[in-house]
């Protein structure tokens, strides 16, 4: 059984990963560390403090160590990089608190802020939805990661989110376009 | 004299995700907000915001507001993920573009400024992922 967690930096997904590979007694997998392990990378972004990677060479590699394995949760910003999955859980946080989360982390703005405008607009759920049939959402802002797993062993998944119809959310919007720009 | 009037330029912002578009447009420092429009403010049914009819009604409305005001040209940046296939780039982007070209501004740059989420690892701009 190969679960894909995936969602924008910050929203839980090692949090999540972890204790449900634990619940399962699957492998865990961070694609972000078996694609530095394996220098799958071609340069580095100091700005963003980030390795540049090909999607295709990245791809190849996971889906060869992926089909040897088969036991498996895995955890990913791009969830294009995985062929094959039997269940993919899309975790969604409000962007406010978000914020405040890649804030903690020490990250610089221009990072925190790609990252939570990604939030915003919806990139990884986007991707997630046209790579997979069938995905499930799950919007973790007033959960804790105990009730995460069983939603996602329950299959209970909320209705895709919007937050760029929430007001406050097109006010942070603003607030954090002028930041960068 | 016309030719010496001077250009007042402004910045338009789209953000188009899979479910609604949103258009906001500021003076040139990003300080100031002239106008703003939401395709969930022109349409009533929750499944008609994501359509590009409903950017569109958005655009115009954006643009109206901010030539009735005075700003006369716009840059416009573009955040809508997605790659090939119908449902994307964020359905909303292409015909809120059309629409501010076609409003009666002067258009300077288009850019896509769709932000890339990374963490230790990222893809480079441009790239929207696997797409086969
Ligand atoms: N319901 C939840 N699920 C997962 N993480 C949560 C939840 N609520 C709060 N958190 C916190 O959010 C943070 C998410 O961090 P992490 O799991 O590293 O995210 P990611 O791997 O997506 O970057 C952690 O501090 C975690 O304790
Ligand atoms: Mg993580």
């Amino acid at each position: 059984m190969i679960i894909v967690i995936t969602g924008t930096p910050g929203v839980g997904k090692t949090t999540v990963s972890l204790l449900l590979s634990q619940r399962l007694g699957l492998e865990y997998l961070h694609v972000s560390t078996f694609v530095i392990e394996r220098k799958l990378y071609r340069s580095y972004d100091e700005l963003r403090s980030s390795f540049e990677i090909d999607d295709e060479e990245v791809a190849k590699e996971l889906n060869r160590y992926l089909s040897e394995r088969k036991n498996v949760v895995l955890e990913t910003v791009y969830p294009s990089l995985v062929d094959n999955a039997d269940k993919v859980v899309v975790l969604r946080k409000h962007p406010k608190v978000l914020y405040d989360e890649l804030k903690k982390r020490g990250w610089n703005d221009i990072k925190v802020i790609e990252n939570v405008e990604a939030e915003i607009i919806g990139y990884v759920a986007q991707e997630a939805n046209e790579w997979f049939k069938e995905t499930c959402e799950i919007d973790v802002t007033n959960l804790s990661p105990e009730e995460v797993v069983n939603r996602i062993l329950g299959n209970i998944c909320d209705k895709p989110v919007d937050w760029l119809d929430l007001p406050d959310v097109q006010d942070l919007l603003l607030a954090l376009d002028k930041i960068i720009s | 004299m016309s030719s010496k009037r001077e250009i007042r330029w402004g910045l338009a912002r789209i953000y188009a995700s899979q479910n609604n578009t949103i258009i906001t447009i500021t003076d040139i420092t990003g300080a100031e907000v002239i106008s703003k429009a939401s395709g969930g403010m022109m349409v009533k049914a929750d499944r008609e915001k994501p359509s590009p009819y409903a950017a569109m009604l958005a655009a115009n409305k954006a643009a109206s507001d901010a030539l009735d005001k005075g700003l006369m040209a716009i840059h416009i940046k573009v955040r809508a993920p997605g790659g090939a296939g119908p449902k994307t780039p964020g359905p909303g982007a292409q015909p809120a573009i059309r629409s501010l070209a076609r409003s009666g501004f002067i258009i300077g740059r288009i850019e896509d400024v769709t932000p890339i989420p990374h963490d230790t690892i990222r893809r480079p701009g441009g790239r929207r992922g696997r797409r086969v």
